[in-house]
């Protein structure tokens, strides 16, 4: 037999060559299952038997394929294996026993790359997984941060919103907020109430819808103005304006505006106040004012503003304007007798009446109770002119005036004074104008009444005069420029018993102002009241003085009392006061009354006069029968002496009136128990004539003339 | 917050969590699906790639079993007529060590006679060597079938080495 064995090293470099992994483990196994070689090499080869029952060759055999492909562990302890079996048996030549390749690698290292791929995958999934949930739980907490920040920020806004909704509703004034193309973005409830227009109404409204139609146009060019050049206009200063009402009414809104500079763009908030009452009570206000409330003309205020404008107006034009003053005649006796009420009808009647008198330029005022003035504008460049113009048209006034009245259910005549002073371009005060007119207006009640008077610069001349008086006047009881001078009070052939003290006032200038120059003055001013207690504390000084000298001690002192002094209610007390403190005696004053005093509260004055009486003052009522007196009122006054008035003394030679009127007096203080004394005395025939009266006390120029104290102290002392 | 936003916000933060799983999931699912895929394709290329190996080695197999089929079958008949005399033995001898050394593969080539006794060989050392008790000599021995190619189980050759053995049986010899 011939025999070729074959050689392990080349099979071995043959299996080797297609080993392209360290794990690859190729063999070749002899048909019964006894391992040639394998690569790489195993001990104990030969012994080593593939061919065991259930092990892949076996099973790799029994398929009876050529090619066979196991996975798993049968019969290799350890880490599964895949094992590709090819059995080598060509047909020729005809072999008896076939050879088996076989190739394994270990799954391990078969799945290596992939397990190692796996690992990673699941790190990367794990380590992203992780991140995307890190990123989740990060996002989730930050929003919950911002969901928690964006809730109190929302509170904050909202507690914010609501404190300025609030606000809002809260404001009187109605509030609305446009932004820049005029678009009503935000009102309150005060809208509805002023413009009538609902919530859902206003918002997104224009604005120009809240403007009458004839203002829009320009209501739009001034918003454009103030979104452009928001510096043109003060914001914040409130201008009135006229709103338009939802049902077409308008009224009158003051409106303050403030610019709003957001994020979102410019807006503008208004605030609208209804002013409608405002400007009603404004009007009501001017209306009082300004003028008259009985008769609806202008008052002092406003004829002050009329006239100066006249007064302006005629400087600059040099036309003549004319003031006319008009004073109603006795209208105090009407209030007096009829009544205030009627009084007041008659007031209107004459505004009326005086209105339709004058032009519609012209101006009628009432300044005071029973005066009316009237401007006369434009009557011309020439004086006469203006004159003859306003002659017509007071005339005119004075004869309406004349007309009689329908107060209530009384006719009533009446008739006015009228002061005119005319101005053209002369330069003078309203004031003077006035004075003007007053002192023209009781030139015309000296003249009667029921007439007018055109101002005469002379009238002013006396007013200036005047004036100058009354300062002088105050000043002089300072300056210790008044002097008393007695004048001899005596009864029968001449016994003097006692003088009447007369003020005299001694002026640095003027040298002595007779008392009738300054008397009346004083009471108008008040200075009466002064010069008055002066008097009496100096006549009361003497007398004291008097009371300590010889052959004086019996005088008494008849000192003059105006109705002024009369009426304060302390006079009685400050005569006591007086009497007390010079030390003069009472028995020895008396005081003279005017009857023009008895005119007022009689109960008053008698009990005034009473309480002087029980101290021992004595009373005397001069220049009586010259006024009003009452016999009955004569009976009850505590009087101790009538003093007939030189009027009737003088003219009693002549006059048989007079003279009866001299003896009436005479024979009424005899029937009244009274004293009486007349004065004025000048001649003894008239002495002659009241002593055949029965009047047998004399004061007068026959029996001596006023004189300083230290003259009388001797003319006493010579009788 | 209030109880409607702090519910609101839970609810959103639950559907964050779950569609987050969703999509880790679906990734996951995916991932694993498709590793799944590799391993699969994995089996199937590493199967394909050892039959390969197989069948590559079985190529070369085949074709070194043909090869030495037909070498011995050459000898076979060479060895009919090769004269008994030890010149022609040791000619015949050079002759087997030549085609050893060219047949790759192949080595030793021996001509073992019916007592087991071998008579030719490519290596020198193993002539005369008792092979009867060798296991292919009496396989073939007993089996005794001409055109068949015997081969061996594995054995530890005279000479040390692992081998197997292909044995054709010379008739008339």
């Amino acid at each position: 037999m011939v025999l070729a064995a074959l050689d392990p090293i080349f099979f071995g470099v043959l299996l080797d060559s297609v080993r392209f992994t360290p794990d690859t483990h190729i063999a070749l196994v002899h048909g019964d299952g006894k391992l040639f070689m394998s690569v790489p090499a195993l001990t104990d080869l030969v012994d080593h038997d593939q061919a065991r029952p259930g092990c892949f060759f076996d099973q790799h055999k029994s398929s009876g394929q050529a090619v066979s492909v196991f996975v798993g562990t049968a019969c290799h302890p350890g880490a599964a294996k895949m094992m590709a079996f090819h059995t080598v048996q060509p047909s020729q030549p005809g072999m008896d026993k076939p050879l088996v390749v076989s190739v394994t690698r270990d799954m391990s290292a078969i799945y290596a790359n992939w397990r190692r791929e796996m690992t990673e995958m699941g790190w990367i999934y794990g380590g992203l997984s992780l991140v995307l949930c890190s990123c989740l739980l990060f996002y989730q907490q930050r929003r919950r941060v911002f969901q928690r920040l964006a809730h109190v920020n929302e509170s904050a806004l909202r507690a914010s919103d609501a404190r300025l909704r609030s606000f809002f509703e809260a404001t009187p004034d109605a509030l609305l907020i446009s932004d820049a193309h005029g678009s009503i973005t935000m009102a309150n409830r005060q809208v509805e109430s002023l413009l009538g227009y609902s919530m859902a109404d206003l918002l997104g409204k224009s604005i120009e819808a809240l403007v009458p139609v004839r203002f829009r146009d320009k209501h739009l060019t001034m918003r454009d103005g103030f979104v452009a050049a928001p510096d043109t206009r003060q914001m914040g200063k409130g201008v009135t304006a006229r709103a338009l009402r939802k049902d077409g009414s308008e009224c009158d809104v003051e409106i303050s505006l403030s610019r709003i500079e957001t994020d979102d763009g410019i807006f503008f908030a208004s605030a609208l106040r209804d002013i409608t009452e405002r400007l009603q009570a404004d009007e009501k206000i001017r209306e009082l004012a300004f003028y008259d409330q009985l008769t609806g003309l202008p008052n002092r205020t406003l004829l002050s503003d009329r006239l100066k404008q006249a007064i302006s107006a005629s400087n600059r034009s040099g036309i003549c304007s004319a003031l006319v003053l008009i004073d109603l005649d006795y209208f105090k006796t009407l209030n007096d007798t009829l009544g205030h009420d009627i009084g007041d009808l008659q007031l209107k009647q004459v505004a009326t009446r005086l209105s339709t008198c004058v032009r519609e330029c012209d101006t009628v005022a009432r300044v005071g109770g029973d005066e009316f003035v009237v401007i006369l504008a434009g009557l011309g460049s020439s004086e006469v002119e203006a004159a003859t113009d306003t002659k017509a048209v007071v005339a005119k006034i004075l004869a309406a005036l004349n007309q009689p009245y329908q107060l209530g259910e009384v006719f009533h005549s009446s008739s006015a004074s009228i002061g005119i002073t005319l101005f053209q371009d002369q330069r003078v005060s309203m004031d003077d104008l006035m004075k003007q007119a007053d002192l023209a207006m009781y030139r015309a009640k000296d003249a009667g009444r029921n007439a007018m008077r055109f101002f005469d610069p002379s009238m002013e001349a006396v007013v200036v005069k005047r004036v100058a008086m009354e300062k002088d006047l105050r000043h002089a009881l300072n300056s210790n420029q008044f002097m008393l001078h007695y004048q001899a009070q005596v009864e029968g052939a001449g016994r003097v018993t006692g003088a009447e003290v007369l003020v005299r006032w001694l002026h640095p200038e003027r040298c002595m102002v007779p008392p009738n120059d300054f008397i009346a003055l004083a009471e108008e001013t008040g200075v009466i009241l002064a010069l008055g207690h002066w008097v009496l504390e100096t006549a009361c000084s003497q007398l004291e003085q008097w009371g300590q000298l010889p052959g004086l001690a019996h005088l008494t002192l008849a000192v003059n009392v105006s109705a002024l002094q009369f009426a304060q209610a302390d006079f009685v007390e400050q005569v006591m006061t007086v009497v007390q403190r010079t030390g003069a005696n009472p028995l020895h004053l008396k005081l003279e009354l005017t009857e023009s005093l008895l005119v007022g509260n009689i109960s008053d004055i008698i009990e005034k006069m009473v309480r002087l009486k029980s101290q021992g003052i004595g009373f005397s009522l001069d220049d009586f029968g010259t006024g009003y007196s009452s016999l009955s009122y004569l009976s009850r006054l505590p009087l101790d002496q009538l003093k007939i008035d030189r009027s009737f003394v003088s003219d009693a030679l002549t006059n048989p009136d007079d003279a009866a009127i001299a003896r009436t007096i005479i024979a009424l203080a005899h029937s009244l128990r009274l004293g009486v004394i007349a004065e004025g005395v000048e001649t003894d025939a008239q002495r002659e004539f009241l002593a055949g009266a029965g009047c047998h006390a004399y004061q007068g120029y026959f029996f001596g003339r006023p004189l300083p104290v230290a003259e009388f102290e001797a003319f006493v002392r010579s009788h | 917050m209030s109880d409607r936003t702090v519910h609101t916000g839970t609810r959103r933060s639950l559907a964050e969590w779950l569609l987050c799983a969703v999509l880790l999931l679906s990734w996951g699912g995916y991932l694993g699906y498709s590793k799944h895929q590799d391993y699969d394709q994995i089996a199937f290329s590493e199967q394909t790639r050892l039959s390969n190996q197989a069948l590559v080695i079985e190529k070369n197999l085949t074709s070194q079993l043909l090869s030495a089929n037909r070498v011995l079958e050459g000898l076979l008949v060479e060895l009919a007529s090769v004269p008994s005399s030890k010149a022609a033995a040791s000619t015949f001898n050079e002759r087997l060590k030549l085609i050893s050394d060219t047949l790759p593969g192949v080595s030793p080539i021996l001509i073992i006679n019916a007592s087991g006794k071998i008579v030719h060989s490519s290596v020198a050392s193993l002539l005369g060597f008792d092979a009867s008790g060798r296991d292919y000599f009496q396989t073939a021995l007993k089996r005794r079938r001409q055109n068949t190619l015997y081969v061996s189980a594995p054995f530890t050759s005279a000479l040390g080495s692992t081998a197997i053995s292909l044995v054709r049986e010379i008739t008339g010899a």
